[in-house]
């Protein structure tokens, strides 16, 4: 059960507040969605959860101890990172791609061990990319591909997985196969932080959301506290009509306002 | 195509193959069974002479810079994601080149033998610290460093052309920047070998990193890599390596970016799969130009290195282009 | 007054015109002036030597930049005091010879000049055997009015051209004067002429083709030249080549059977080339009995 503690994080560049003072506080069995307008900074917070960008003031703990301080081989064995739009430079096929994941875990020269293929084997299985493990994965659709990335992410067994706007561009089927998955590594016992824009989905799946606005934190806490439709209309500028907020039927519904309409 | 098992068996008859015809092949033919027997023979004699003292080192040479040539590129390509990268980029082959040009500018290399090379590896490992220094923080701006370096460095190579003293300086000059190993002797393979095999070792680190960067920059430095470390990896390599290599033959070109597209239909695209293919295929490719140089009937010189592996190079380069359009969306 | 400086102009002018009237065609010189010439430049390394050979200093305007090195080897001190020049065309008009000794490839801007400051251009030609030598002696000679001084020079290379050919040795020793990139000098250059003159053979000479042509280390090793003539640069000559024909298989190779020679006294026709076939001569007395071991 891993706990992250970000305590007054900021991040500036060319002195304009990017991110601005954020504190928060999660653990493992938490599914966060990170919601918020573009430009509020929600990508430039996960790098700098993710331990790859160092904050101007503040600090990140995981349980207790810096992640400044943290050797590289070994935070990446602990968390998991996927960027907005992952894509494979090369056409390797998906099982190679899968098997970076354990890059942390790999001797410096030398075949991949027997284990550690099981373990690719099992995480393909997991995403249902079994029949396509030998496809190069420049040639996967683009749920295909979200699900590749996924498995690419999990297969060290990782403790937190932040996921930046991994439901981009994918069709509904694929994006609520996606967040269900989420949700299931977050019961499963991980810290699982997200950024969506797809709020409905935010809304039925994550446990908790944190809410950026121009940099700053808005609001953090249970789905059923935060997500209420003043919030949004505070957040997004828009009116908003939010039923069974933290529940499987959930419904987030933007209404126009007379002047859009 | 030729299966996963296969190729190292078919690399290795085509090494072998090309070794043979490097001893058997010269300007003076000479029976191969005379030169084989000429091992029995009394010493000195004439076989021996021509084999052990011209033809043996010339193949090793051919084969350790061919390797680096081939090594490098691959480890450039998987660094840049891109199979366009080569050596050169890094201006390490325009240092080694106007090393070598100012030992022969202050002739130095009338005096001591070994001063070109030894100057071509003081340029390239010049060339790589500028562009370590000024091409910090990120690849992309790596790359720019060293298309800057490389221009700086080849103008010092026309400064030199413009104020050489007299007609033949220019000419030497000139024809050195061609590329060829004809002079290859003992002497000049022991420089080499220390840096060029330590060039070797550096790249050959870079493995694993290369093969993160296949999900990218950000998701290979969640996964641990140490992206500044990676590209001084590259670097350190190809200065040791082609920086040496281009120290003793002068310009090669093509190999560096043939090799890896050749073996990459035999081995797939993992970039670290890639990188001893590319070497051994780089090796081959680079002895049988250099047979075919020795074995092209002219009249007078002799048909330079570098000239043969651009006009075998050039019209791969057009069909590489042609399929990446094809690729492309 | 302005009458007057223009009448003296004028015959400034005019007097060498007026004597230049008579001369042919730059390439043909003959004797043009009533008087020696009295202010000769030299742009050619090889006419400059020539010119300081024959006349005294006070009557050259300048030599070449690249004449003091060679001067120190043949005649130490000669140069001391004389101009230096960079074959330039401005110095041609600063300088104001009244002759100038070119090589066949001055520049057309050069020769241009020249006509416009009224200063005879003579293109002298390179020497590629001794019959050369001979006739250029004699032309550079006539040229700058010391024929006496052309004629003893000669007559003392011929003397020794005769002492050569009364020693002629039974078996003529095979040489070849070799180089990686300079080319080898076959037949119809001078250092084939200086290699038979001393008595030994040039295997360059059987190649096709004359002057220079290339040779491989292969092809020099199954050659087996009894020796190998190494053309040692006097001056700074800038060569890769140098240290490519030192490739290490030559110096093991031809161990005790390396000659070096002068090489400006081959690519320069002197008399004092007679030297370098005089040199070759007792070299190959001392090379060792017998062809190369292998």
């Amino acid at each position: 059960m891993s706990r992250i503690v970000a305590d007054g994080i900021s991040v500036l560049r060319e002195r304009r507040a990017i991110v601005d003072g954020v504190s928060l506080a999660m653990e493992g069995g938490q599914f966060i969605g990170l919601i918020g307008p573009n430009g509020a900074g929600k990508s430039t917070l996960m790098s700098v959860l993710a331990g790859l960008l160092a904050p101007e003031r503040g600090t990140v703990t995981i349980d207790g101890a810096a992640l400044a301080a943290f050797d590289r081989r070994r935070l990446a064995r602990l968390r998991a990172y996927l960027p907005q739009n992952p894509r494979a430079e090369w056409p390797v096929s998906v099982e190679r791609l899968v098997a970076l994941g354990l890059t942390p875990q790999l001797p410096i020269f030398g075949a991949l061990p027997e284990a550690m293929q099981a373990r690719v084997d099992a995480v393909l299985a997991m995403v249902d990319m079994a029949s396509r493990r030998d496809q190069p994965a420049t040639t996967l659709s683009g749920g295909e591909l979200a699900r590749a990335m996924l498995a690419r992410a999990l297969v060290g067994d990782p403790q937190v997985l932040l996921a930046d706007e991994p439901l981009a561009g994918l069709d509904p089927r694929h994006a609520l196969d996606g967040i269900g998955r989420l949700r299931g590594l977050a019961d499963g016992g991980k810290l699982v932080i997200a950024s969506v824009h797809e709020l409905t989905l935010a809304a039925r799946y994550a446990t908790h959301i944190a809410v950026m606005r121009q940099g700053r934190l808005i609001a953090f806490g249970p789905t059923a506290q935060v997500l209420t439709a003043a919030l949004l209309h505070e957040v997004f500028e828009v009116d908003a009509c939010v039923t069974g907020a933290g529940t499987p039927g959930a419904v987030v519904d933007f209404v126009p306002t007379p002047a859009q309409a | 195509m030729v299966g996963k098992r296969l190729w190292p068996v078919l690399a290795g008859v085509l090494l072998l193959a090309g070794v043979l015809l490097s001893l058997g092949i010269g300007r003076v033919w000479l029976n191969p069974l005379v030169l084989a027997d000429s091992v029995f023979q009394p010493k000195p004699n004439l076989a021996w002479l021509i084999l052990i003292e011209l033809r043996a080192p010339r193949t090793v040479l051919g084969v350790l810079v061919g390797a680096s040539l081939g090594l490098s590129g691959a480890v450039l390509q998987g660094l840049l994601r891109n199979p366009l990268a080569e050596p050169g980029l890094l201006g390490v082959s325009a240092g080694a080149a106007l090393g070598a040009v100012l030992a022969i500018y202050f002739g130095l290399s009338a005096t001591f033998l070994l001063a070109t090379p030894m100057m071509g590896i003081a340029g390239a490992i010049a060339a790589a610290l500028l562009t370590l220094s000024i091409g910090r923080g990120g690849t992309l701006t790596m790359i720019l460093a060293g298309v800057a370096v490389s221009g700086l460095m080849a103008a010092g190579v026309s400064l030199a052309l413009n104020f050489a003293p007299n007609l033949a300086a220019v000419y030497e000059i000139t024809i050195w920047l061609l590329g060829t190993l004809e002079n290859s002797d003992w002497d000049q393979v022991l420089l080499v070998a220390p840096f060029i095999l330590l060039g070797w070792i550096c790249l050959a680190f870079s493995a694993r990193d290369i093969d993160a960067l296949t999900l990218g920059e950000a998701q290979a430095e969640s996964l641990g890599v140490n992206l500044a470390r990676t590209r001084l990896l590259a670097l350190a390599g190809t200065a040791l390596s082609v920086g040496a290599a281009t120290a003793v033959t002068g310009s090669i070109g093509f190999i560096g970016l043939l090799a890896p597209h050749i073996v990459r239909p035999f081995v797939g695209h993992q970039p670290s799969r890639v990188l001893l293919p590319a070497a051994l295929f780089g090796a081959i490719l680079l002895v049988f130009v250099d047979v075919a140089t020795r074995a092209i009937p002219t009249a007078g010189q002799e048909i330079r290195l570098g000239v043969l592996t651009s006009i075998v190079g050039t019209p791969f380069f057009f069909w590489l282009v042609v399929k990446l359009r094809r690729l492309s969306p | 007054m302005k009458r007057r400086w223009a009448l003296a102009v004028a015959a400034c002018l005019g007097l060498p015109l007026a004597a230049l009237s008579g001369a042919g065609s730059p390439k043909k010189a003959e004797p043009v002036q009533a008087g020696k010439p009295r202010h000769i430049m030299s742009i050619d390394l090889c006419n400059d030597l020539l010119l300081m050979m024959l006349v005294p200093k006070e009557r050259i305007a300048s030599v070449t930049y690249l004449a003091h090195d060679a001067v120190e080897v043949l005649m130490p001190g000669a140069d001391a005091g004389i101009a230096i020049n960079h074959g330039a065309a401005e110095e041609v008009v600063s300088q104001k010879p009244d002759l100038i000794l070119a090589s066949p490839w001055a520049t057309p801007v050069l020769r241009r000049l020249a006509s416009k400051v009224d200063a005879p251009l003579v293109e002298i030609d390179s020497a590629n055997s001794f019959a050369d030598i001979r006739r250029i002696t004699r032309q550079i000679g006539d040229l700058v009015g010391e024929p006496e001084r052309a004629g003893a020079l000669i007559a003392e290379m011929d003397r020794k051209l005769a002492y050569l050919e009364r020693r002629r040795p039974a078996r003529p020793v095979e040489v070849v004067a070799w180089s990686a990139t300079n080319g080898v000098p076959g037949r119809g250059t001078l250092t084939d002429e200086i290699i038979r003159t001393a008595g030994a053979v040039n295997l360059a000479a059987r190649l096709p083709g004359n002057n220079f042509s290339s040779f491989d280390i292969e092809e020099l090793l199954a050659a087996r030249p009894d020796a190998v003539m190494r053309g040692r640069a006097t001056y700074d000559d800038l060569s890769l080549g140098d240290a490519a024909s030192e490739h290490p298989v030559i110096r093991r190779a031809f161990k005790g059977r390396q000659i070096s020679y002068p090489a400006f006294l081959h690519t320069c026709g002197l008399p004092q080339s007679a030297d370098s076939a005089l040199q070759l001569h007792a070299a190959l007395g001392k090379l060792p009995k017998g062809r190369p071991p292998w």
